[in-house]
């Protein structure tokens, strides 16, 4: 199973939202990691064919998809990153709805509605009023429309969004689980929700694909440009300006601070083991978001 | 899918409350304006036996002869047996007359045909209006037939339109709009059958939601009639014959249609069914493109009064004249196309306005359902 992106463009009239994006997507877990407004949700809408290219292709084991149609989104398990319930239907009626929008026949719906909503945690509201769903509650269902027709590529977009800790796991470890044969493409800007899923995490920035590659080797690229220095409150402010700090720790002995720089920030900082928050601040210059 | 289409639609409760002031308003207003006496007491059996049927020379002059007496004094008698005689009378005394000025009518086109060049369109128009009425079978008389008045009084006047309209716009602005500002259109077009398949489905199930809409104050109206006159007497009477219910006139007195009223019923209640979908087409590829139900209920709304107010101020000449004529309020009082003699010249052919209009809308609805797949196949998620 392949998916291949080739020099993918979406121009609006005065914005460039993705640029020249190219790659390939095998088997396996790919987190789309940056800011907002890096070209994420545009880029996803492209590949679940809601969403015309300007210019360029996608590919799905060689076909291009805008040609494939339906075909294409018979395969496809889409979950945006907003999105609406009919306030009437019960969570049954709404997946046996999708279900239906998805070709699967009754028999097959049925089975496949209990298994997603047991998937999801659900079961026990299946006659329940989606109207009267929390946040949460109401992005698990759309979790579970999502995979309703077993996708051979699952696309997420903030999946994890609005979810309690307990739920954000519970989800990771689902993707995790069904990601053996299939593509999994999720959107974040929580790098805790990849950090232990993701094949590779592509990082997109201003709607260019700026870095690409595994959990270990964003870090290993990583090596030698993140300190640890402890400070005191009258540096603190000139170190704030000069470096991307990250975390700020005051104890006894003073202000403790993770830099992110390619040079040692001062003589008495030490090199400390980097992480995906590191990361984030390197290439986006902006806090990661690092929620459980 | 279809269920859960036809789900969305008869969910809405705003549908129910105007459906229930829709009935109270048509059983008031029929209560307040009762129209036309219903004539199904057994006073006008008799006078059917003796008066029924098509005009004659004998009949109308002792219908003639009864009203001279009567307007005399000589015979004046306030009693309900005699006011329905007087009636009786008076209606075959027009009867009467409808039935020369049609005489007169196809003499004089006889005349026209004689002196205007066979090719002309005039003579085209002229003859055709000729052979039609040539085809009427003594269309004029008095026929006991007030229950397929009411009948009627919800295909033709305003009121019906209005009815039907505010209800179909209710129904069915929401079907592709609230997709949008719901935001559940993301989820559909992902799927498999979310760009084609649905669209089929969200048509079928607004033509139900119209079907079952139709039907139900069609029965409603056919209770009312029931109730009013005890029956539907006259099914076999010439449409000519038919009381022009709140108008003093007979709407078709000259119509050159050669129907029963059974058949006039049949073919306005298909037209009017035919003009609802119409109607609720246009409404849904407003919705699709509007991705707003209340822009699209306020758009479907303007299109469909705006051509009778230009009729209510008289503004209908010139290109007016069209726009009046061609419209879906017309389509949907689809039995008044038949009141008289209209022709088009299409290409130098006489081309009658029901047919006419029928497929000017037949085209439009097909060139609007296209839209209706092509704009939402290639929609855009874009926010």
């Amino acid at each position: 199973m392949r998916l291949t992106i080739e020099n993918l463009s979406k121009e609006y009239k005065e914005k460039k939202a993705v640029c020249g994006f190219s790659g390939e997507l095998t088997d396996g877990v790919y987190a789309l990691l940056g800011p907002n407004g890096a070209g994420k949700t545009t880029l996803m809408r492209m590949l679940a064919d809601i969403l015309k290219p300007s210019s360029g292709r996608i590919l799905y084991n060689g076909r291009d998809i805008s040609l494939m149609g339906d075909d294409y989104r018979d395969i496809l398990g889409y979950l945006p990153q907003e999105f609406g319930l009919y306030k009437n239907f019960t969570t049954e009626r709404f997946l046996m709805y999708f279900a239906s929008l998805k070709g699967l026949d009754k028999n097959q719906a049925k089975s496949r509605v209990n298994e997603v909503l047991a998937l999801v945690n659900l079961t026990e509201e299946r006659k329940r009023k989606t109207g009267t769903f929390s946040g949460g509650m109401k992005r698990r269902l759309g979790i579970a429309q999502a995979l309703l027709n077993d996708p051979k590529i699952l696309i997420v977009d903030e999946p994890t969004a609005g979810l309690d800790p307990k739920e954000r796991i519970r989800f990771r470890n689902l993707l995790s689980e069904i990601s053996g044969e299939r593509i999994v493409l999720l959107s974040t800007h929580i790098v805790s929700d990849i950090e232990y899923i993701a094949k590779e995490i592509l990082l997109l920035k201003e709607g260019e694909l700026i870095q690409r590659n595994d959990v270990e080797g964003l870090l290993e690229l990583m090596g030698g440009k993140v300190w640890k220095v402890t400070v005191t409150q009258e540096e603190l402010g000139s170190l704030q300006k000069t470096f991307k700090v990250g975390n700020i720790h005051r104890k006894a002995s003073g202000i403790e601070l993770r830099i992110v720089s390619g040079d040692r920030p001062l003589p008495n900082a030490t090199e400390v083991q980097p992480s995906l928050e590191d990361v984030y601040l390197y290439y986006f210059d902006e806090e990661a978001v690092g929620v459980v | 899918m279809y269920s859960n289409e036809c789900y969305k639609i008869f969910t809405r409760k705003s549908i129910y409350i105007v459906l229930f002031f829709v009935i109270l308003t048509m059983y008031y207003g029929d209560l307040i304006y009762p129209g036309d006496m219903p004539m199904n007491e057994g006073v006008y059996e008799e006078l059917h036996e003796a008066w029924g049927g098509p005009v004659t020379d004998e009949k109308i002059a002792l219908a003639r002869e009864e009203m001279g007496l009567s307007d005399s004094g000589e015979k004046a008698s306030a009693s309900f047996e005699d006011m329905a005689a007087a009636e009786v009378h008076f209606m075959v005394a027009i009867a009467g007359m409808n039935r020369d000025r049609l005489n007169e009518r196809i003499e004089n086109l006889s005349g026209e045909l004689a002196h205007l060049s066979s090719g002309s369109y005039e003579y085209r128009v002229a003859s055709k209006e000729w052979s039609m009425l040539q085809e009427l079978n003594e269309p004029h008389g008095f026929f006991l037939i007030r229950a397929w008045r009411g009948m009627f009084d919800f295909i033709e006047p305003v009121s019906g339109v209005i009815f039907l309209s505010t209800l179909i716009l209710l129904g069915l602005t929401p079907v592709f709009a609230d997709e949008y500002t719901k935001r559940t259109a993301d989820l559909i077009l992902a799927t498999k059958h979310g760009k084609r398949r649905i669209v089929s489905v969200k048509i079928m199930a607004a033509i139900t939601y119209i079907f079952v809409l139709f039907i139900l104050l069609h029965f409603v109206n056919l209770v009312f009639q029931w109730g009013k006159f005890g029956g539907f007497q006259g099914w076999n009477a010439p449409i000519q014959s038919l009381p022009g219910g709140l108008s003093i006139d007979l709407l078709y007195e000259q119509s050159p249609y050669g129907w029963e009223v059974w058949q006039f019923f049949i073919l306005s209640f298909t037209i009017q069914f035919f003009a609802c979908v119409a109607f609720g087409i246009l409404v849904l590829f407003l919705s699709v493109v509007w991705k707003n139900s209340m822009i699209a209920f306020f758009i479907s709304g303007a299109l469909l009064g705006i051509p009778f107010m230009i009729q209510q101020i008289g503004l209908n000449r010139g290109a007016f004249q069209y726009v009046s004529s061609f419209n879906y309020s017309e389509l949907m009082k689809a039995a008044t196309l038949f009141e008289q003699f209209k022709v088009y010249n299409v290409l130098g052919y006489p081309i009658l306005y029901p047919p006419l209009i029928l497929g000017i809308f037949l085209v439009l609805t097909s060139v609007l359902t296209y839209l209706i797949y092509y704009r939402f196949r290639y929609q855009q998620v874009v926010n």
